[in-house]
């Protein structure tokens, strides 16, 4: 299967992404301290990221090839 | 090390130590103990925490900073004896508990009291629940046990958790939608090299 968006970034934005979203849980008391999702999201929120880079939703999905530069 | 000789005190030393105060949930065994936060928070004021009277399930809320009369007994122990024990935080799994406190000597006392004055760090989130936990014990057998559950006062963004957070997430969230873009390559490289 190729990759249709960077999976490698997708990675590291996944953790980043969901480590901080269990941070706002915490912070906003919709978790408490030892909740096991503070350490779960993160390690999942690799996963989806490269799941993610792999569908690539955003931007055109049917834009036809570049065509070569003309020649003059 | 004298405050640490009793210590129903499991709750209150986990409110000295943790800044926090002891506070409700349960308390297993012939253990006592209180806490009196001299200004208390902003809604309830002064006010003073039994761990007897807790139940299960209890929140008590702290402030951020303040001084605490504490007291703490045992009984149906005399003379000089072995007694350890702790009080940790529970952390999320895998990582178990944050011990904050451990004791262990020899003593005869039965009870104790004492005054602490504490200040939690800044970035700690408000109204979120802590679970602290300890327990005691005589001659290496566990005679005190139990758990609190505490909360700071304060709002979401007295903590400056809250927007680094908000920040990491849309900031990561623009790198997840960069990831998420189709990569396109020129397919006529060759020729421009």
């Amino acid at each position: 299967m190729k990759a249709r968006g960077r999976p490698v970034l997708g990675g590291f934005a996944g953790f980043f992404f969901f480590l901080f979203l269990a941070v706002d849980l915490l912070a906003f008391g919709v978790i408490p301290l030892n909740s096991p999702l503070l350490t779960v999201l993160p390690v999942l929120g690799i996963f989806l990221g490269i799941a993610f880079a792999f569908w690539a939703p955003f931007g055109s999905r049917d834009k036809p090839a570049a065509a070569p530069p003309t020649a003059f | 090390m004298a405050r640490r000789v009793i210590l129903l005190a499991v709750f209150v030393a986990g409110l000295v130590c943790i800044g926090a105060a002891p506070a409700g949930a349960e308390i297993n065994g012939p253990c006592t103990g209180s806490g009196a936060f001299n200004r208390g928070t902003k809604a309830r004021g002064p006010f003073t925490v039994n761990a007897q009277d807790l139940k299960p399930g209890d929140v008590v809320e702290v402030p951020v900073k303040d001084t605490v009369h504490w007291k703490g007994d045992i009984s149906g122990v005399s003379g000089n004896r072995k007694i350890d024990g702790f009080v940790a935080v529970d952390l999320p799994w895998p990582f178990g508990e944050a011990t904050i406190d451990t004791w262990g000597k020899s003593t005869d006392l039965t009870g104790n009291e004492g005054e602490h004055s504490y200040s939690l760090p800044s970035l700690i989130p408000r109204g979120v629940e802590f679970e602290v936990s300890g327990q005691h014990s005589e001659n290496g057998v566990v005679v005190c046990s139990g758990t609190a559950k505490v909360k700071v006062e304060g709002s979401a963004f007295d903590s400056p958790l809250a927007p680094i957070g908000l920040g990491g997430t849309a900031i990561s969230g623009v790198g997840l939608a960069f990831a998420g873009r189709p990569v396109f390559k020129k397919l006529w490289a060759k020729d421009d090299a």
